[in-house]
């Protein structure tokens, strides 16, 4: 890592990330900035593994009867498509963005527990290695991404215990950054940004983090009990002993539901980012956007069993559950209109960023009126299990959380890199995948109806399914096409992309006040938050008749500072503790004989765990020590929340009693700007 | 500012210990973890497949241990408080009188589980057996966690080594442990008491 | 600075003295479920509301008391409060989908 004396810094090179230090300093790097990278850069390399894979499915879809995979590789790929594709694509993605983005959107130096955020990558990255891996050691899992009991518990091979044991490493992963983001959020808002002041961006991490934290332990009970069937005679979801398979559909969707607000409220975060910018104007109605944000996730938890209307559950239940569906296309829709309604009479820039946003709104209003029709339990129970249940939640999570997060890409790469991405190459981008994209899926919408099911892997030729599947087939390797230049100009053209400022796009919040790339402490000195997009009122004001007038022009900002700044220290218990888990995870798989393994990988994980304990995050120790000079920060060595204490320094206590916290998904109204708390 | 406090870890933005809002984040969530479980052993309370069910249930032993796990929490509390006046001989005193009431626990119910198994009720008998095993099993091992890092807090301020701002805490271990014990309260009620 | 500083300390807590009352509390409400729990014949619903009733009671003397969450901010009752009240109300609504009243 690089040492933080100022000597040092001026010799380092401007673009890149963090200069010196090379593998060992990627490895126990506890910035935020470079986890967001790591966890992008990996959640990248699954999607074109899962890419890769949902090319094999429509090759064989191709024409009838196919005969390009078997129907045990078909069922081994259409799995773990779907399991990359939210487990280790989408939700990582938006664990990266939030990394990058939430510090330096709430003014903050890291988050709340920079080795917690590092230990949430490794274990997020081990664990899709670990999941991966199964392909060389006996075949991908093939019991579908929601493992429905009782095919999961009684395959015999072991491929479902990877998928179980896979799901539940990559919950620790995701739980411990929704721990983190949650308190990041609470706790180290820069001062003056009270909740209602935080970018919609944050407000959205802020709700996915409690959809998480609600909702993960659910499954992972799920995910155990499913394994101790497998593994060690249980009978949970066996019905011959009077276990109940319906118990697992209940509690897989009680995540499940959640998971998919999860999957799309990051991106619906970004685009609200990216909209005000390249309209030039405010987000339209800030408030209604973050509260239908958390209504959705309140409502978001009482609809699982729309997943089950085809299970049973007797008439009230099923008209409950279709009742609450149609309720949450509210909030929905309220942000859909919200977001056109900023759009409306701004001064359009079609950029990359803002095509691809609203790209994500024409698709996602799309997907969201084909859910509405899953409500309708009659209808449903015709479209259950047919690819128009495939065309819904396509167009919403690659219309729509896909998209968002590629105009988020477009939109902060120029921060990350200090270049931005070639336009032309944007564009190719954009515009064949959203042809792609609705070649392939739009035809599906047709297939469903006609009684296509899905998750088989032949159909006969002669019913009327031949050239909608044709047509699919041609649109999914259209946006394999589109990938070409958007990789070409991550990879190849970036490095001579126009140089970017730092304010890229005459931006409104934080993150565009500072250099790009970002200084590593990110703020040479902790900003003071009077407003909503407080940045770009600094920049500009109103004149009579209420048009923006710039007022102020900032000087260039340096990416180096004379002062001594002091961020937490490296560490490798963050990794050490991920690869003893994995180690166990493998031991467990090849039990017996993995025992001995289990056992190491137990050992290497308290090891870890212990070291953690004891080491002090400010006091690098032995061969990891390298830039602190900690003399004159001995008073002030604080933990992993070093940052956010520093932040607070010079916090009034006025700012603080007068805004309290106003917590909670729902009860955010209630302001009480509560001074007894305080 | 967060130096001057050495009991207390560091102060957010918004005047609230920040590793302890993350604590009762992660409790909120584990609210979750158990409720799934008791839920499932609810569904499967009278599942017993022909196989024995909560009338082996002894409930005078049961409420002994129980009994040990409550008090474990008093100790716990004692620790903090001593943690709090600094005084860490008292503190390392009822810390190790915390572990050891955990390990009383933990002993009560290895010899439950044997007795059970004895007698027939095994995880793999019936859905209740499945149940109760799994989801004791689980408050077990939460326990046995507690009692490990209650130990190492133990070592850890022996050698010197336990500072508020570091990864471990008493106050952060301590709300680990009485979460434990609260839940051991509900299924003490649910699962033994209003089963017989 | 300082009204900051004292966020979870200028609410007395309990001295060491009241911690080992608030324990003989416990244990005494422990005792009374167990007698409950062994009364013949006691209705079936008194008995479930009764132990039911006293459980609570415990749990929250422990979570106020010993957790200190009396005297926390808002933001850690609230988030503590959420994920309780979640699994009482989704695990009551899962199982009554199981039960049959909601059936027809
Ligand atoms: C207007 C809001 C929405 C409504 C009313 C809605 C409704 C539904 C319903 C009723 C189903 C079950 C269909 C069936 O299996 O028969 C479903 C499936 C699904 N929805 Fe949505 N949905 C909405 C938005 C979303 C969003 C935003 C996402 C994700 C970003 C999403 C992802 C999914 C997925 C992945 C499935 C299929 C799960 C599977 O069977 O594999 N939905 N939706
Ligand atoms: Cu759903």
């Amino acid at each position: 890592m690089a040492t933080l004396t100022p000597e040092v810094l001026d010799t380092e090179e401007p673009g890149s990330h963090e200069a010196t230090g090379g593998l060992w300093s990627w490895i126990t790097t506890v910035d935020h900035k470079r986890i967001g990278l790591m966890y992008g850069g990996t959640a990248m390399f699954f999607f074109l593994l899962g890419g890769i894979e949902a090319l094999f499915i429509r090759l064989q879809l191709a024409v009838p009867d196919g005969t390009v995979l078997t129907s045990d590789q078909y069922n081994q790929l259409f799995t773990m498509h779907g399991t990359t594709m939210v487990f280790l694509v989408i939700m990582p993605l938006a664990a990266a963005f939030g990394n990058y983005l939430l510090p330096l959107m709430i003014g903050a130096r890291d988050v709340a527990f920079p080795r917690m955020n590092a230990m949430s990558y490794w274990v997020f990255l081990f664990g899709g290695i670990f999941l991966s891996s199964s392909f060389f050691l006996g075949g991908f899992p093939d019991g579908g991404w929601f493992g429905y009991a009782p095919l999961s518990t009684q395959s015999e091979v072991i491929r479902m215990d990877f998928w179980a044991i896979g799901l539940l490493i990559l919950g620790i992963a995701s739980l411990a950054g929704a721990v983190n983001f949650t308190t990041t959020i609470f706790t180290m808002r820069a001062p003056g940004m009270s909740m209602f002041k935080m970018p919609v961006f944050v407000w959205m991490q802020l709700v996915v983090a409690f959809l998480l934290l609600f909702s993960l332990p659910v499954i992972t009970v799920a995910l155990f009990e499913v394994l101790f069937d497998r593994n060690f005679g249980t009978l949970f979801f066996d019905p011959a002993a009077g276990g109940d398979p319906i118990l697992y559909q209940h509690l897989f969707w009680l995540f499940g539901h959640p998971e998919v607000y999860i999957l799309i409220l990051p991106s619906m975060g970004i685009i609200s980012e990216v909209l005000p910018v390249f309209s030039r104007k405010p987000l339209f109605g800030y408030q209604f956007v973050v509260f239908a944000g958390a209504a959705i996730a309140l409502l978001g938890f009482g609809v699982w069993s729309h997943h089950m209307f085809t299970s049973g559950l007797g008439p009230v239940a099923e008209s409950a559950f279709s009742l609450t569906t149609m309720f949450i296309a509210v909030p929905t829709g309220i942000k859909i209109f919200n977001w056109i309604g900023t759009t409306w009479g701004g001064k359009i820039s079609l950029k990359t960023p803002m095509l691809f946003s609203l790209g994500f709104i024409a698709m996602f209003t799309i997907g969201g009126l084909s859910g509405v029709t899953h409500a309708v339990v009659p209808a449903d129970t015709q479209q259950t299990d047919t690819y128009y249940v495939v065309a819904h939640f396509h167009y919403v999570l690659f219309g729509g959380a896909m998209f968002g997060i590629f105009a988020g890409i477009y939109y902060w790469w120029p921060k990350i890199s200090g270049r931005y991405l070639s336009e032309t190459l944007g564009k190719w981008h954009f515009w064949l995948m959203l042809l792609g994209f609705n070649l392939t899926f739009a035809p599906q919408h047709w297939l469903g109806l006609q009684g296509m099911a899905r998750r088989t892997a032949v159909y006969p030729p002669d019913i009327g399914l031949d050239t909608l599947n044709m047509v699919s087939t041609i649109g999914a390797f259209t946006i394999a096409v589109s990938m070409l230049p958007f990789l070409y100009a991550m990879f190849v053209n970036s490095r001579k992309g126009l140089a970017a400022p730092a304010d890229a796009w005459d931006g409104r919040t934080l993150e565009w006040s500072i250099s790009s790339p970002p200084p590593h402490h990110n703020f040479h000195e902790v900003p003071h938050v009077e407003a909503i997009d407080d940045f770009w009122h600094q920049k500009y004001g109103e004149d009579e008749e209420g048009r923006a007038v710039r007022i102020k022009t900032f000087p260039e900002p340096s990416r180096y500072t004379d002062e001594y700044i002091h961020l937490p220290s490296p560490s490798y218990y963050p990794i050490m503790l991920a690869a003893g888990l994995v180690l166990m995870a493998y031991g467990f798989v090849f039990a017996p004989l993995g025992i001995p393994l289990f056992v190491i990988g137990a050992l290497v994980l308290f090891g870890g765990a212990f070291g953690w304990a004891q080491e002090d995050p400010d006091h690098p120790m032995g061969d990891h020590a390298d830039h602190h000079a900690d003399a004159h920060e001995g008073t002030e060595t604080g933990d992993e929340a070093q940052a956010g204490a520093d932040a607070s320094g010079d916090v009034s206590s006025d700012d603080v009693s007068s805004e309290d916290v106003k917590t909670g998904e729902v009860e955010v109204a209630a302001d009480e700007s509560g001074g007894d708390d305080v | 500012m967060s130096s001057e406090t050495a009991v207390h870890g560091p102060i957010g933005t918004d005047g609230a210990d920040i590793r302890k809002t993350a604590m009762w984040a992660f409790l909120g969530s584990e609210c979750l973890f158990f409720g799934s479980f008791i839920a499932t052993f609810l569904l499967y309370s009278d599942e017993t497949n022909g196989g024995p069910g909560t009338e082996l249930f002894d409930i005078p032993f049961t409420s002994v241990s129980s009994f040990v796990l409550l008090m474990s929490s008093l100790t716990m509390v004692l620790a903090h408080n001593a943690y709090e006046r600094e005084d860490k001989r008292q503190m390392r005193i009822w810390l190790v009188a915390t572990a050891l009431l955990g390990t009383v626990f933990l002993g009560g119910q290895v010899f439950e589980f044997t007795t059970f198994y004895a007698e027939g009720l095994r995880m793999d008998i019936s859905p209740f057996g499945s149940a109760f095993f799994v989801l004791t099993g689980f408050h077990g091992a939460h326990v046995a966690i507690g009692v490990i890092m209650l130990t190492s807090m133990v070592i850890m301020s022996r050698r010197g080594n336990l500072h508020s701002h570091r990864g471990m805490n008493v106050e952060l271990v301590g709300l680990y442990w009485h979460f434990v014990d609260i839940v051991w309260i509900v299924i003490f009620t649910v699962v033994y008491l209003l089963q017989v | 600075m300082s009204t900051v500083e004292t966020t979870s300390s200028t609410r007395e807590h309990p001295t060491e003295k009241r911690y080992w009352l608030i324990a003989l509390f416990l244990g005494i409400v422990t005792a009374i479920e167990i007698a409950i729990a062994y009364i013949p014949d006691l209705n079936r619903t008194v008995l479930t509301v009764g132990l039911v009733g006293l459980g609570i009671l415990k749990f929250g003397v422990v979570v106020g008391w010993f957790m200190h969450l009396r005297f926390e901010n808002k933001t850690m009752s609230r988030l503590f409060a959420i994920g309780l009240i979640l699994a009482l109300s989704l695990f009551f609504v899962v199982l009554a989908t199981f039960s049959g009243i909601l059936a027809s």
